[in-house]
């Protein structure tokens, strides 16, 4: 039998913040995505005064001012994210990064290992990780991914904030968990169910194989089976590659300004190229999205002629849908770059028709920005397009001349 | 605060500004984060409106036309 482990950083951004800033702790704070943007993660502090999830900052600002609300800094959580995962993966060969907060690690054999039984265990893991890198975390321990899930979810009422279901504690966390808190039923899904007659993942469980094949397909048998306690989709610490990538911010303010623009959206360019050489991989399609003062979303995709990774080959595509779509007459919220269809750089289809110098010129300069950046710090050398009249909102400093 | 990349303590500078219809207007700026907060209490008692707190550490940067490093608060 398998165990598997759920480990779930409490309010992660808010943890990360407080890392950085110890004079947080014990504080209602709040991140939000932007100055335009919503609430993203609550303190414990601030769930108690009654801010909730996704709230615009304009409005929680009136209704909970009491409350500190800081923008959210992406590259810092990431950076924490990895050495919290870091520290999971000194403990198991077996560890599934699932998100910047949750990783399931493969517990199996360990007790055998380490000489302690599975709570003692978890205890001394979400010590270790809180004594190296300041984050409270949740352990939710059981047999499979799914009641892991739902252990983990139990633990967050607990004193020490750790839980592990077995066969019989499990059959009494099912009767109490709500069919749509389930790990893969959704809303409308958890709707239909109710219309069936489940309110209870426990009345899930009890209904024939058959009866749920029919309606809900193999997905349905598979959270069947891993709610009675077979694991079904094992750990797995192989890499998968995105099915996409994107990167979009709003404004500060609104705009129509066709070089404020393609500004802001080299900005995203450069960020999403530098995530796309991180994993090795070109992208053969890419869809530009844009938002309207009045929350209207555009969005339009393009074919590329051949896979690329570098920003001046996408950026080129990259303005001509922008010009498509752009209308003068309207003000713009935010702008961003969806890019997709992903290929290994290493099993690129050559070109019959020589593009192949080129190619190499721009994945060396790619390397190059990369390796700078590392050395340097992030935005050091800045690719894209400039307009000196606009103001740098994002900062983007050297001009491509300049940065050749 | 921290500095993310090396772990040391640096300087940074705790701006607080008003959201308002879309504005954002800066009310306070101290590189004391208890004085941004001493701030936010009382500037939240008084008006009873709350605060957007940024916190911009400082960045060393190399300026290569004058062939120095700078330092500036960056987001």
């Amino acid at each position: 039998m398998n165990y598997i482990a759920l480990i779930d950083c409490d309010s992660f951004f808010v943890s990360c913040e407080r890392k950085l800033n110890p004079e947080l702790k014990g504080l209602p704070v709040s991140v939000v995505s932007g100055e335009r943007g919503c609430i993203i993660s609550r303190s414990k502090e601030a769930k108690a005064i009654g801010v909730p999830m996704g709230i615009p900052l304009f409005q929680a600002v009136e209704k909970y001012p009491e409350c500190i609300y800081i923008p959210a800094n992406h590259y810092a959580y990431t950076k924490i994210s990895n050495s919290v995962m870091n520290i999971l993966k000194e403990f198991s060969p077996k560890v599934e990064v699932y998100s910047i907060d949750e990783a399931f690690v493969d517990f199996t054999g360990l007790t055998k290992l380490y000489k302690k039984n599975y709570y003692d265990l978890a205890f001394y893991i979400q010590q270790k990780i809180l004594n190296e890198t300041d984050i409270p975390v949740t352990i939710g321990i059981s047999t499979s991914k799914t009641l892991a899930k739902l252990a983990s979810d139990k633990a967050k009422n607990t004193k020490n904030r750790i839980s592990c279901a077995g066969k019989m504690t499990s059959q009494k966390l099912l009767k109490r968990t709500e069919i749509d808190e389930v790990w893969g039923i959704g809303h409308r899904l958890g709707l239909k169910l109710r219309g069936y007659g489940i309110k209870t993942a426990y009345d899930f469980i009890k209904r024939d194989n058959s009866w749920i094949q029919k309606r809900f397909g193999k997905n349905g048998l598979v959270t069947k089976s891993e709610l009675l306690g077979t694991m079904i989709s094992p750990i797995s610490n192989e890499i998968e590659l995105p099915k996409s990538i994107s990167d979009t911010k709003s404004f500060l303010e609104f705009s129509s300004d066709m070089n404020f623009l393609k500004n802001e959206l080299s900005i995203h360019i450069h960020n999403c190229c530098k995530r796309l050489r991180k994993i090795d991989c070109k992208c053969s399609e890419i869809g530009i999205l844009l938002k309207t003062k009045d929350f209207k979303t555009y969005y339009e995709k393009k074919e590329l002629d051949y896979p690329m990774n570098f920003e001046f080959d996408i950026s080129k595509p990259a303005f001509e849908i922008l010009e498509k779509m752009y209308n003068p007459q309207t003000l713009y919220r935010s702008i961003g770059i969806v890019l997709e269809k992903f290929n290994s750089a290493a099993e690129e289809q050559l070109q019959l028709f020589n593009r192949n110098g080129n190619n190499i010129q721009s994945e060396r300069l790619g390397k190059s920005l990369d390796k700078l950046e590392q050395k340097f710090g992030r935005n050091i050398v800045r690719t894209g397009f400039v307009n000196k009249n606009i103001p740098f909102k994002q900062g983007f400093l050297t001009s491509v001349q300049e940065t050749e | 605060m921290l500095d993310i990349d090396t772990g040391e303590q640096i300087t940074a500078l705790y701006k607080m500004s008003q959201i308002k219809g879309g504005k954002k207007i800066e009310k306070f700026s101290t590189t004391d984060i208890s004085r941004a907060l001493k701030f936010h209490k009382w500037y939240v008692n008084r008006y009873k409106e709350g605060l957007y707190t940024e916190i911009l550490p400082m960045k060393k940067v190399y300026n290569p036309k004058e062939k120095k490093i700078e330092y500036k608060w960056e987001l």
